[in-house]
Formats: C-alpha cells, structure tokens, sequence
C-alpha cells in the first residue's frame, strides 16, 4: 500500500487524540429561494446524510 | 391567501433567512469583508420586500400599525397557509 503523504506541516503542531473542527471560511451562497429551502445559505454546510450533494451545482 | 400575498410574504422570508444566517456567520467573523457586503445587501434586499408587502398588506408583524383591532387573529395562522 504505498504510503500517501496525508499529514500535512499544519496538522503537526496540534495536540494529539482531539477533535479538531476547522473555521468556516466565507464561500458560495445559495440564491436566498434555495438558502430557505435548504436551511442554510452555505451549500458548504448542506450535508445531509444521503451521499450526494444535497443540491446540484449549488442550485446555480 | 391570495397568491400575490403569499408571493410577497415569501420573498420576505427568504430574504429573512438570508439575514440571519449571515448575522451568525459574522458573530464569528466580525472582520470578513465579504460577510458584511452580503448582509448588508441582504438587509436592502429585505426592507424592500417588506415595503412591497406592507404597501398591499399592511403592517406583517402583530401589533404594529394603527390599533382598532388586534387585527393579527384575522391572518391565517402558519398552519392553514397551504403549502
């Protein structure tokens, strides 16, 4: 199995064993019609547990 | 509701919506730049969907406006707004 080069120099520095939850950084937003549908405004967040993006090409 | 009411209440909602979701993400990013523009254009998007409203309307939240009448009872509830 050949070894991929996952961590990175980021990673390196942080405490082992912890849960580690990385800052939403500003991205796309859905149209607003979308965004209330979808309960939020970042497709980035709209994880539904099904496997798929939830809406096709950020409902563009 | 008559389908234009309906519409128009629509619009304020998402933009509503919009509003608030950005307010949260800039409660954890006060400096973002990009955040503020698009609250900021959400916020003009929402006072002019409500002006559009409130001109046909009237007053959308309870107890604003003239008061004869607690004129809120006589909207249909959330729940006999068909989908």
């Amino acid at each position: 199995m050949e070894k991929r080069e996952t961590s990175c120099q980021c990673l390196d520095d942080l405490p082992l064993a912890m849960a580690y939850v990385p800052m939403q950084k500003w991205g796309e937003q859905y149209a607003a019609a979308v965004a209330l549908e979808r309960g939020t405004i970042f497709p980035q967040l709209d994880l539904p547990f099904i496997g798929e993006e939830a809406v096709p090409d950020g409902g563009k | 509701m008559e389908a234009n009411k309906k519409r128009l209440l629509q619009k304020v909602q998402q933009y509503e919506f919009a509003v608030i979701e950005a307010n949260e993400y800039l409660d954890t990013h006060p400096d973002d730049q990009e955040a503020i523009r698009y609250f900021q254009n959400a916020s003009r998007h929402l006072q002019q969907q409500l002006a559009a409203y409130e001109e046909k309307y009237g007053k959308i939240a309870a107890g604003e406006g003239e008061m004869t009448r607690w004129a809120w009872v006589d909207e249909p509830w959330p729940w006999q707004m068909e989908g």
